[in-house]
């Protein structure tokens, strides 16, 4: 009896339990340093050594660390883009999921062509790009948020139009059928039919687009230089600079910050994200 | 049925935002017109015409719903990728970025080396005549001339000769006679001035002339018959600025006088065209004796110079020796300095239009265009003219990619690490994603704590874990302390591959848990069902039947998610920044993958080569895009666009 229960559960619990050892192990030791009273690497231990909060009063109060404001950085850019490129992309993908026209095919293909080429790559012409706008329009232009903007409305736009065309494709085509034979034109399908119907999956793209952003680091590191406009990512990174030995305490307690908000949101919106998953997009 | 109204409403909205959209980038393209950015002019004109036409008229209802996204992605993302793509195709550089116009300018311009004597002038900057466009400098040459002191007639009767018996060591022993009987002596050498008291002095003449004191031994006649012509300048100090010289000695005494040096100035007036000597009397002067102004010279106030800098900065004036000798302004007034310092240069490389050919007219080298954007000594190979520009040279990045072995070794190794790295993690992900979602696949008690345990990895910003994980696996970090070892996790060929995927499973494989369980749910459960009244046992059962439907219902994201980790910057980036290097020096090291080391190509060495990095990114490209559009095919994702 104990036997077979032995073959038929203890094996998965085994399972299961190594598996979050080896998912949660990094961050014990995370929140664990962000609580040390040492703020050095060399003082890692597994058994808590004093608790306190040093290293989060040093990120809101050392001028040198300007936590805060790239929290608030990674905040407006993630969230001004997220929404923005949901708005505008969401008209495209209700075109190519519901509207009949010519080069459709084509259309699609080029924009699946276009996400396979490495953005990383084109980073040199974008900079050049915003080196210019930034002559006839200076708050748009590089170094600034705004101008990051800019890029990352272009850059996602691909990726967010073909995620919802996925979505808007498995909304039921009877409803705008039925607008239809009442005389709605496209417009007034797509505001007053799919608009309100897709709230809820233009909510979880703008959410995942969010998350996507927040964790962008090269465009970011390359577009702003000085240390008051960095998104956090960038930050904590020019922060620790490869000197893991020094910062480690606020790094970890930096990066428990920067991490929290974005694994509540992620952990509350589970569902909704797996079924983006098999949709076809690849969390970065 | 739902009631379509409020169009009023909504037609006044979209004149509206229509208006705010075409008026912000009218705003825009005027801006750009005024900077001279003629492209993104025009770019912007043709968005402004799209937006007008699709959105006042009714000519394509599709062009309305895509108009703004495509916008932004013409902008932004296929721009940037056909220019990158087509750098490719250019010899495109450090030391070759310009275009053959903007190198020729550059060579020209900086093609110059001062004189030998380095003669620079401290000058004051306007212009000439009329016209405050036509820059000028009026400057002042100092020259030490010397002669009597003003005033002062005294003359000295004098022994020239040397001090403690060396006869280098120059020295006159003076004796000033005034008055009735009154006498002074001194010693003097060229920068030493000693009064003496009488009782100092050993010996006498008949007119009581100091002939000799302790130290000082004065030249015989024979000795200053040898050294009559040096005599003339022989210079003594004598008290202040002034200074003693010799006159002609009668039996041995020579007399001496007091001089002095005085600046005397010259003044010039330079303009692009012309440099002449001015007559001092229509220069106003300082106190010092240097120019202030000058009749037909207007200097420039601060506000002019700051319009006028940059074309002050470049401007070659008139010299008084002809071409290829110019006047350049070096610095510009300020810094509380009213003046600018300008340097004697002399233009040594030079253009002929004609020939296309750079000459240096002080060594005649002969430079010419090699058609592989430099201009080169036709005489010596290896020197060539700084900068050059971005030559097309069609597929010679691409060639290069395979026929020097200084760039195709390490390629071929990023290559096969890029592919290895892809698909370890694929597999390692997937194998454990599905040991776990298997392991889970019954109701066992706390699914749902272990559950939001695991994808717990998967929920964090990756850049933040990825630096976590850095730290960890630090020299001194918290692997090598649990598990009391000193490996170089990051720093090691080998252990730096190993991080990497061990890094890399563990952000990974809470993704394919998730998406496996799903998978597993959706097989019917009849099928393993009748296989085990058919007599298979689990194993069977699961490599016959689950595994099969798993991996055809997983192969488009297994796919997707190799492609993505073809590129997967960040991990490696940031983690081991590809290193160690394969050598010293060398860009490529043992985890790069294609696409860091084509970032660090292209950004992060002293020598850029963004042909090069093109090159690479086409290849990519075609290899990534190859993988995906398979993988489309086999997910039929297309089938139902037509």
């Amino acid at each position: 009896m104990i036997l077979n229960w032995f073959r038929q559960n203890a094996w998965r619990h085994i399972v299961a339990w190594l598996c979050c050892i080896f998912a949660i192990f990094p961050l014990y030791l995370v929140v664990l340093a962000s609580f040390s009273p040492q703020q050095s690497l060399a003082s890692t231990s597994f058994i808590p050594n004093g608790f306190v909060f040093d290293n989060y009063k040093l990120l809101f109060t050392d001028p040198t660390v300007p936590f805060l404001t790239w929290m608030k950085n990674s905040a407006i850019v993630a969230a001004s883009v997220s929404l923005l490129s949901v708005l505008i992309g969401a008209s495209s993908a209700f075109a190519f999921s519901r509207l009949r026209f010519k080069g459709k095919r084509t259309g699609l293909q080029a924009l699946l062509l276009v996400q396979m080429f490495p953005s990383v790559l084109a980073l040199s012409a974008i900079y050049v790009i915003m080196e210019r706008v930034y002559v006839f329009a200076p708050q748009w232009g590089l170094g600034t948020l705004g101008g990051l903007v800019l890029v990352y409305l272009g850059g996602s736009m691909g990726v967010n139009i073909w995620l919802m065309k996925g979505f808007v494709d498995s909304i039921p085509l009877e409803l705008d059928e039925a607008a239809k034979v009442d005389g709605a034109s496209a417009m007034q399908t797509y505001w007053q039919i799919f608009v309100p119907l897709a709230m809820p999956i233009l909510s979880v793209v703008t959410l995942l687009s969010f998350i996507g952003l927040f964790n962008e680091f090269v465009m970011a590191r390359l577009f702003l230089p000085e240390t008051e406009n960095r998104t956090v990512a960038v930050g904590l990174q020019g922060f620790i600079g490869g000197q893991y030995s020094q910062n480690w305490g606020p790094f970890a307690a930096g990066s428990i910050l920067a991490s929290v908000p974005i694994i509540i949101v992620f952990m509350s919106l589970q569902r909704y994200i797996i079924g983006g998953l098999t949709a076809g997009s690849v969390k970065g | 049925m739902r009631i379509f109204k409020g169009k009023l409403i909504a037609v006044i909205a979209k004149i509206i935002l229509v208006t705010i959209a075409i008026t912000t980038l009218s705003f825009f393209m005027l801006a750009a017109i005024g900077t001279g950015d003629t492209n993104i002019a025009i770019f912007l004109g043709v968005c402004i015409l799209i937006l007008a036409v699709a959105y006042l008229t009714n000519i394509s209802i599709p062009l309305k719903f895509f108009a703004p996204g495509i916008m932004f992605l013409i902008a932004f993302v296929i721009v940037p990728m056909v220019f990158t793509l087509s750098m490719s195709g250019f010899k495109y550089q450090t030391g070759n970025m310009l275009s053959k116009e903007q190198a020729i300018e550059t060579i020209d311009q900086q093609g110059t080396i001062n004189d030998e004597n380095q003669t620079s002038f401290d000058v004051l900057v306007g212009y000439a005549g009329d016209k405050s466009s036509n820059v000028a400098v009026l400057g002042s040459v100092a020259q030490e001339q010397e002669g009597a002191a003003a005033g002062i007639f005294f003359k000295f009767s004098t022994v020239l000769g040397y001090l403690d018996g060396d006869k280098t060591k120059l020295a006159v022993l003076c004796t000033d006679t005034w008055g009735d009987s009154q006498y002074a002596f001194f010693l003097a050498t060229p920068d030493k001035f000693t009064p003496l008291t009488e009782d100092k002095i050993t010996s006498f003449d008949d007119n009581y002339t100091g002939l000799g004191t302790a130290g000082f031994k004065s030249f015989t006649k024979e000795e200053l018959n040898t050294m009559l012509d040096q005599i003339p300048s022989m210079k003594f100090k004598y008290e202040g600025d002034y200074f003693l010289k010799l006159g002609s000695p009668i039996k041995g005494i020579f007399e001496a006088s007091v001089n002095q040096s005085k600046l005397v100035y010259t003044y010039f007036m330079a303009t692009q065209t012309s440099y002449q000597v001015l007559d001092p009397a229509i220069v106003t002067k300082d106190s010092t004796g240097e120019a202030i102004g000058a009749k037909g010279f207007k200097k420039y106030t601060s506000a002019q110079i700051s319009k006028y800098a940059d074309k002050i900065g470049n401007i070659r004036l008139a010299y008084k020796i002809a071409k290829p000798y110019f006047l350049g302004i070096e610095t510009l007034p300020g810094g509380g300095s009213q003046y600018a310092r300008v340097e004697v240069k002399i233009k040594n490389i030079q253009y002929d239009k004609k020939a296309d050919t750079f000459t240096n007219v002080l060594t005649k080298a002969v430079y010419k265009d090699d058609g592989k954007g430099n201009y080169r000594n036709v005489a010596d190979k290896t020197d060539f003219l700084d900068p050059g520009w971005r030559q097309g040279v069609w597929f010679e990045n691409f060639a290069k990619l395979f026929s020097e072995p200084k760039i195709r070794e390490p390629l071929v190794q990023v290559f096969l690490w890029t592919i290895a790295f892809a698909v370890i993690t694929v597999i390692s992900q997937f194998a454990l994603g599905l040991l776990v979602a298997i392991a889970m696949d019954k109701k066992i008690r706390g699914r749902n704590v272990y559950r939001s345990l695991m994808i717990l990895p998967y929920a964090m910003p990756s850049i933040m874990s990825i630096l976590i994980w850095g730290g960890m696996l630090d020299d001194n970090g918290a692997i090598n302390t649990l598990l009391n070892t000193h490996i170089n996790w990051l720093h090691d060929p080998t252990m730096a591959k190993v991080s990497v995927l061990l890094v890399n499973l563990w952000l990974g494989f809470p993704y394919f848990y998730l998406i496996s369980s799903g998978s597993l749910q959706a097989i019917p459960k009849e099928l393993s069902e009748s296989a085990s009244i058919d007599g298979a046992n689990s194993r069977q059962i699961f490599r016959m039947i689950t595994l099969p439907l798993l991996l055809r219902m997983l192969t488009p994201l297994l796919i997707a998610s190799f492609a993505f980790n073809f590129n997967n910057f960040n991990i490696i980036y940031l983690l081991t920044g590809g290193g160690p290097s394969f050598s010293f020096g060398s860009i490529a090291g043992s985890t790069d993958i294609l696409i860091s080391y084509t970032y660090k190509l292209a950004f992060d060495t002293t020598v850029q080569d963004y042909g090069l990095a093109s090159a690479i990114s086409v290849v990519i490209f075609f290899i990534v895009a190859g993988i995906s559009m398979y993988g489309i095919r086999k997910s039929k994702v297309l089938d139902d666009f037509a």
